[in-house]
């Protein structure tokens, strides 16, 4: 079976190393971006089916990277389920809000987070993106 | 209305700011710490009993930073408890309900009796 293609993007190399290897054990095929402009061109220029997305990026923030890829899909590019991650948990229901709005991600998951939450989300995410 | 004193509301402003930063800060390297214990704990060279103990008190205890870290983002007024020799620390164990803030008026918090949040209505 064919490896389950993932775009990983954060500016924080040790996170990125952490998440990589534990897809990576978990069957996930993963490339990585460390800014937000590189993630949006990588997204671009090959096939995913779904991108971890950091929101705090230099270059263009998540949520910015998020609206414009999920553009490109309104427009016919090619269906891929994004995941923002952040750091950060104030105002829990205006940024869930922003994010199913304003970005048009999937959905969103808080630092620190365990590695099964991430692929829970990874899991039903693409039976959606399939449906 | 807000009857809130200007300095009172400044205050605030500046704590949840500073917050927000420290839930940033933390919660990054906490990704981190909790994922490579996460990996460590799946690897088999970390099969011994008293390396898989020690590895679980690190998990536990990055969970119990975590726990802090979400208090205080989730801190919407601050709320103060007495904490040794009488400083008043910000308390993060008690649900941030003006009903329940703790009378913590005297002894040594470095601003000024303006910031007490007892003191507001």
């Amino acid at each position: 079976m064919e490896a389950i293609k993932v775009l990983l993007v954060d500016d924080e190399q040790d996170i990125v190393e952490t998440i990589k290897y534990s897809l990576e054990l978990r069957g996930f095929e993963v490339d990585v971006a460390y800014d937000g402009l590189s993630g949006l061109e990588k997204a671009r220029a090959n096939s995913y089916s779904i991108m971890i997305l950091d929101v705090m990026l230099p270059g263009k923030n998540g949520y910015e990277v998020s609206r414009l890829l999920k553009e490109d899909m309104e427009n016919g590019a090619e269906p891929m389920g994004i995941i923002l991650v952040t750091a950060r948990k104030l105002d829990n229901e205006l940024r869930e809000e922003f994010v199913s709005t304003w970005s048009k991600a999937d959905a969103c998951i808080y630092k620190p987070f365990e590695m099964e939450d991430l692929t829970e989300k990874m899991v039903s995410l693409l039976e959606a993106v399939e449906a | 209305m807000n009857t809130r004193h200007p300095e009172d509301q400044l205050f605030q402003d500046l704590l949840m700011s500073i917050c927000g930063s420290l839930n940033h800060e933390i919660n990054n390297p906490l990704t981190c710490i909790l994922g490579n214990t996460e990996l460590l704990l799946m690897n088999p060279v970390c099969d011994n009993p008293d390396v898989r103990r020690k590895l679980k008190v690190i998990e536990e205890t990055a969970m119990r930073i975590q726990d802090a870290v979400v208090r205080l983002a989730n801190l919407s007024e601050p709320v103060y408890a007495r904490g040794p020799a009488g400083v008043r620390l910000l308390d993060l164990r008690r649900p941030c309900d003006p009903a329940v803030r703790e009378v913590g008026t005297s002894g040594g918090h470095p601003m000024s009796d303006h910031h007490d949040s007892s003191r507001k209505e």
